[in-house]
């Protein structure tokens, strides 16, 4: 296997293709990153559910008490 | 005795706990497959004879629709599961596939877009195969919609299950569409039998593949073991889990 290309510049301008294919991979790159944030943004909303309601709960504690 | 572990699986604690320990893996084994095959494809697969180098769009295209497609079977399948037995996880399952289903197909369109521009000389054509992926692309956003749209979430889940089901229909099409309809789109290079494509241009695409499966499965269990969070909340075992994360983020602050 060897790499196909002689020069960087000719890897990025790929014959002129290189903005069609560049593109496309950044778009990947850009998907593949909002998959993996969804979930980890909701496991911080939830943390933050769970930690106002304890403080909810406390306070409600504290003035029966 | 035989049916145990479809009820097991139907428990969130039991699927939360399972699947800890291979969220890790998964990510980064799927990530290193799809780094290191991006710079095959871009690098060292050689440059196709018609096409120029503009065909290296193809290891992304072709990964992003397959499992853009798979990703809607699992959709409906588990909104079917969901309707008929009432499996609280397998609702879950549906509703988190829809965001990823759709990114994927966002993709699948943008990369085809771009290829199709240097290829065919046009951005966009109204080809049956392209036609029938916009139209995928429209189920998942009507799922997520339909999810969005109810105040009561086992209203949500049945509706979107039914939405899921009866756009079940468009998947052969999209699959058959090329065959159908001899429009511009190519028909399908790899087959189990003969593939039309030369070895060293097809192993990094069947590697490629194999990497967009593997995040695909983590993406969903991903989603899925948030959503477990977000609707079994108020149970005990949840909030453990809640205030042990909260534990150790002020261990690590106090650190910084």
């Amino acid at each position: 296997m060897q790499f196909r290309f002689d020069t960087l510049s000719e890897f990025l301008h790929m014959a002129g293709h290189g903005p069609y294919v560049w593109v496309c991979y950044a778009a990947g790159l850009l998907a593949i990153s909002f998959i993996i944030l969804g979930p980890i943004m909701k496991h911080k909303k939830v943390v933050k559910q769970s930690l106002q309601l304890r403080a909810i709960q406390a306070q409600i504690k504290n003035n029966d008490a | 005795m035989a049916w145990q572990w479809f009820n097991r699986l139907g428990s969130p604690k039991w699927f939360y706990e399972k699947t800890s320990a291979w969220m890790p893996w998964l990510l980064t084994l799927s990530l290193l497959i799809i780094v290191g095959c991006s710079l095959w494809a871009l690098g060292f697969a050689p440059m196709d004879a018609k096409q120029g180098n503009s065909y290296r769009i193809m290891y992304l295209h072709v990964p992003a629709s397959i499992v853009a497609m798979a990703a809607y079977y699992v959709m409906a399948v588990a909104g079917a599961i969901g309707l008929i037995w009432k499996m609280k996880l397998s609702s879950m399952v549906m509703k988190v596939a829809a965001p990823i289903g759709a990114t994927l197909t966002v993709l699948a369109l943008f990369t085809g877009a771009v290829w199709g521009k240097p290829t065919w000389g046009a951005w966009w054509v109204w080809d049956a195969r392209i036609t029938s992926v916009l139209i995928l692309l429209f189920l998942y956003l009507g799922v997520i919609a339909l999810q969005e749209a109810f105040v009561d979430q086992e209203m949500a889940d049945k509706a979107s299950a039914i939405l899921s089901l009866v756009g079940t229909v468009n998947i052969p099409i999209i699959y058959k569409s090329v065959d159908w309809w001899f429009t511009l789109h190519q028909p399908a290079s790899i087959k189990m039998t003969s593939s039309t494509i030369a070895p060293e241009m097809l192993y990094p695409l069947l590697a490629m593949i194999v990497g967009f499966y593997m995040f695909f499965c983590w993406a969903l269990l991903a989603a899925t073991r948030s959503e477990i969070l977000q609707r079994e909340f108020k149970t005990k075992w949840v909030q453990k889990i809640l205030m042990a994360d909260v534990a150790s983020k002020q261990a690590t602050g106090q650190e910084a």
